[in-house]
């Protein structure tokens, strides 16, 4: 065992860094900076896209035959390091790494051919469809049915919490497709276009003010059969493989690190301005939550470098960093609130939140309430940490997944 | 980067889980210790020993607090032979063969509490030192040398005194985990000066945080068979019916305590990396981070195996009471949670 890193691997580091350094505007970082979401505004993620495509880098996940990178675990690890510490913009997960291994492990030729390069240079941007208003945690629950006319299929019901639903232009989701009523075989996972007649989105308002989730419904919806992925009827599978590779590898405790530097800066600069022992109490609370982004960042380079292509890490360390991440990131949004005292009386509803000029504490300040309203969501969605905990006890308690 | 054990690591794990399998906690498992050859595991090869670090003793010590065996075990593989092969000279590292072989135990002296008590050293008409003061002594029995720290003439010096010349002067009274605690009243006993330059303290500092991030080892197989315990329990435990691994509130309690042991458990390896250089964070803030973060880990852990073995878990009996007593004692050798919190924040940049 051996953290330090070898000759190659800096040198890999200082090529993506310079790379970053030439090619990362100001304005694009000051943007991802400034995101109090979970994801930047679109027009700066597809920004970057474009920029890393360009270079061969926009899908650092992928393998080679598909358009990837077809970096290494640890390649990805230093990518995702430097990125993040530079504010360089989000990737879009849900097109990058959710959607696409599906096409590459389930899609026919023509969907990867026609899909995945228009991922990779940001000109799609994708959605996800699972939860409706009857099936959160409980995704079996779910409604929206296919129904089989001719040769193709007609969509209707409806799907919820769909994060930049109002600006996707495709959507992968799981359904119940009625003509399929063998046991075992009741749900496709099909591709939806955004703009086809009998979509329709409506925003869900939600406490941080960020507009990301929306309530999208479906009106006899005309679905080609080349939009099912896989065999009509089993869909069911294609949405495990999904959820099981959900966090097969990404680096969250780079991000986290991120903001921990803006919250320890915030906090530095504040310093003086409070008397000693509060400046104490802050410090000794930065670092117990630098522990646990410490911890964290161990636990998940040993969980995800040793991975072979194509296989994922156990449950209990993908629920484990789920939690642990959301708990993590909840820590620093709700010590910064504690911080900027009386400040955080004042609400803003302009989003993304307008630049000042005055300076990144101040900025930092204005994101504080943002941001903690916003990560309320970290231990809801993708799985609550109710969901994580009943999984982790399954293996904890030595019975089967 | 490699993040995974190598193979030695592996095997010198697989073996630490054997021996450990068969010890009986309550027979002196020192020879064993010396025998596996674990008390030179951190010792360079040119002194007697295997020129591994404080990851391999990690590696042990786990396996140790996970049986539940209480030994002396981080002082003398990785803090007492740190010191000696820093601050001792050649003739004084000779006796490190003996401490790799098991046939010499060092202990570390604390200061005492009192500042009356302040240990001062003299130069003798032979030129040999002698000390007067109060000294603690953890970790006592079978200790053929203890090492000291004493102000000479403005600077601290670092001094080792022979047990026998303590006869007279030493009490010894029970600790909490079933150890035993030396207390004497040096009035002129004679040492050895170790070294008396400004380097030593931050030797015996970095000593520390390696006895440290050992002892946390320890603590987070003594947490890891905390989890077992209570999971096997809850499994076999029927009331209203049904055992009480069937209860989500009690699952997700267990939960949690798994996950403290993970953290604690990547902690700890993080200073271990640091203190053997194999990792470029920061070896006295992580040594720190760690004992803060896993200490209190161990507090919570126990209590609630105790909390959820209900009447049970409070009985002498079952034994869980001695891993809570092994646990304070633990934390306050390291220090505890506020000396390191307080460290660890100082450390920041």
């Amino acid at each position: 065992m051996d953290f330090r890193l070898t000759a190659a691997e800096q040198a890999f580091e200082s090529e993506v860094n310079d790379f970053i350094a030439q090619n990362l505007s100001a304005e694009l970082a000051d943007a991802q900076r400034m995101t109090s979401g979970v994801y930047p505004e679109p027009p700066v993620s597809r920004a970057w896209q474009a920029i890393l495509d360009r270079r061969g880098w926009g899908a650092p996940s992928w393998p080679v035959a598909f358009g990837g990178t077809g970096w290494s675990p640890m390649q990805r690890y230093l990518f995702e390091r430097s990125c993040a510490s530079a504010y360089a913009p989000f990737q879009h997960t849900v097109s990058l790494r959710l959607i696409a291994p599906v096409l590459m492990e389930y899609g026919t030729r023509n969907q990867q051919e026609k899909y995945l390069p228009r991922i990779r240079s940001g000109e799609d941007y994708w959605c996800q469809g699972f939860s409706e208003p009857s099936a959160g945690s409980d995704l079996r629950a779910l409604k929206s049915h296919l129904r089989l006319d001719g040769d193709r299929y007609v969509l209707n019901g409806t799907k919820i919490w769909t994060t930049h639903g109002h600006v996707a232009n495709l959507m992968f989701a799981l359904v119940r497709s009625e003509h399929d009523q063998q046991a075992g075989k009741k749900f496709s996972f099909i591709i939806v276009d955004m703009h086809a007649r009998g979509v329709s989105v409506q925003p869900i308002a939600t406490i941080g003010v960020d507009h990301e989730l929306n309530q999208v419904f479906f009106d006899d919806v005309v679905i080609p059969s080349e939009n099912i992925i896989g065999l009509s009827g089993d869909g069911w599978a294609k949405a495990l493989f999904l959820l099981k590779n959900e966090r097969a590898g990404s680096f969250y405790s780079t991000r986290l690190r991120a903001w921990f530097r803006q919250l320890s800066l915030m906090a530095k600069s504040l310093e003086e301005q409070i008397p000693s022992d509060e400046a104490s109490y802050t410090r000794t609370r930065l670092s117990m939550i630098e522990l646990d982004l410490d911890a964290l960042e161990i636990l998940e380079i040993q969980s995800v470098l040793p991975l072979a292509p194509g296989e994922v890490m156990s449950q209990f360390a993908s629920s484990l960093i789920k939690l642990r991440t959301a708990k993590a990131r909840q820590a620093i949004s709700s010590l910064a609130v504690d911080l900027i005292g009386g400040s955080a009386r004042k609400w803003e509803t302009q989003r993304p939140l307008p630049p000042t000029g005055d300076g990144p504490t101040r900025d930092m300040m204005r994101l504080a309430v943002p941001r903690y309203l916003n990560d309320r969501a970290q231990s809801i969605f993708a799985g609550t940490a109710e969901i994580q905990h009943d999984i982790m006890a399954r293996t904890v308690f030595q019975e089967r997944h | 980067m490699k993040v995974s054990f190598t193979e030695d690591q592996n095997l010198l794990r697989d073996s630490a889980v054997q021996v450990f399998r068969r010890v009986d906690p309550r027979q002196e498992a020192w020879p064993m210790f010396a025998e596996m050859g674990w008390l030179g595991l951190a010792l360079d090869v040119d002194l007697g020993g295997s020129g591994q670090g404080v990851l391999e003793a990690c590696i042990v010590a786990e396996q140790m607090g996970q049986a539940g065996v209480i030994a002396p075990f981080a002082t003398n593989a990785v803090a007492a032979t740190y010191v000696l092969e820093r601050l001792g000279d050649e003739q004084q590292r000779q006796i490190l063969a003996h401490v790799a072989d098991g046939s010499l135990r060092i202990a570390f002296a604390r200061p005492s509490a009192d500042p009356a008590g302040e240990v001062r050293a003299e130069r003798s008409a032979a030129g040999s030192f002698l000390l007067t003061g109060d000294i603690l002594i953890p970790e006592v029995p079978e200790a053929g040398r203890v090492v000291v720290q004493a102000s000479t003439q403005g600077s601290v010096g670092v001094f080792l005194v022979r047990m026998d010349d303590l006869q007279g002067v030493l009490a010894q009274f029970a600790s909490i985990d079933g150890s035993t605690e030396g207390k004497a009243r040096l009035e002129g006993v004679p040492a050895e000066l170790l070294s008396a330059s400004p380097d030593a303290s931050s030797v015996l500092e970095k000593a520390a945080d390696r006895f440290n991030t050992v002892i946390c080892a320890e603590l987070v197989g003594l947490m890891d068979d905390m989890v077992d315990r209570t999971r096997n329990y809850l499994k076999t435990r029927v009331q209203f019916g049904q055992p009480l691994a069937t209860k989500q509130v009690l699952r997700h309690r267990v939960v949690d305590m798994a996950v403290a042991v993970e953290e604690s458990r990547a902690l700890t390896l993080r200073a271990a990396l640091a203190l053997d250089g194999l990792a470029d964070f920061d070896a006295a803030r992580a040594a720190s981070g760690a004992v803060v973060k896993v200490g209190a880990a161990a507090r919570w852990v126990v209590e609630d195996a105790i909390q959820l073995h209900g009447a049970m878990g409070f009985t002498e009996e079952l034994g869980i009471g001695a891993r809570l007593k092994r646990v304070i004692g633990a934390n306050s050798l390291t220090g505890g949670h506020l000396v390191h919190l307080k460290r660890h924040a100082a450390l920041a940049d």
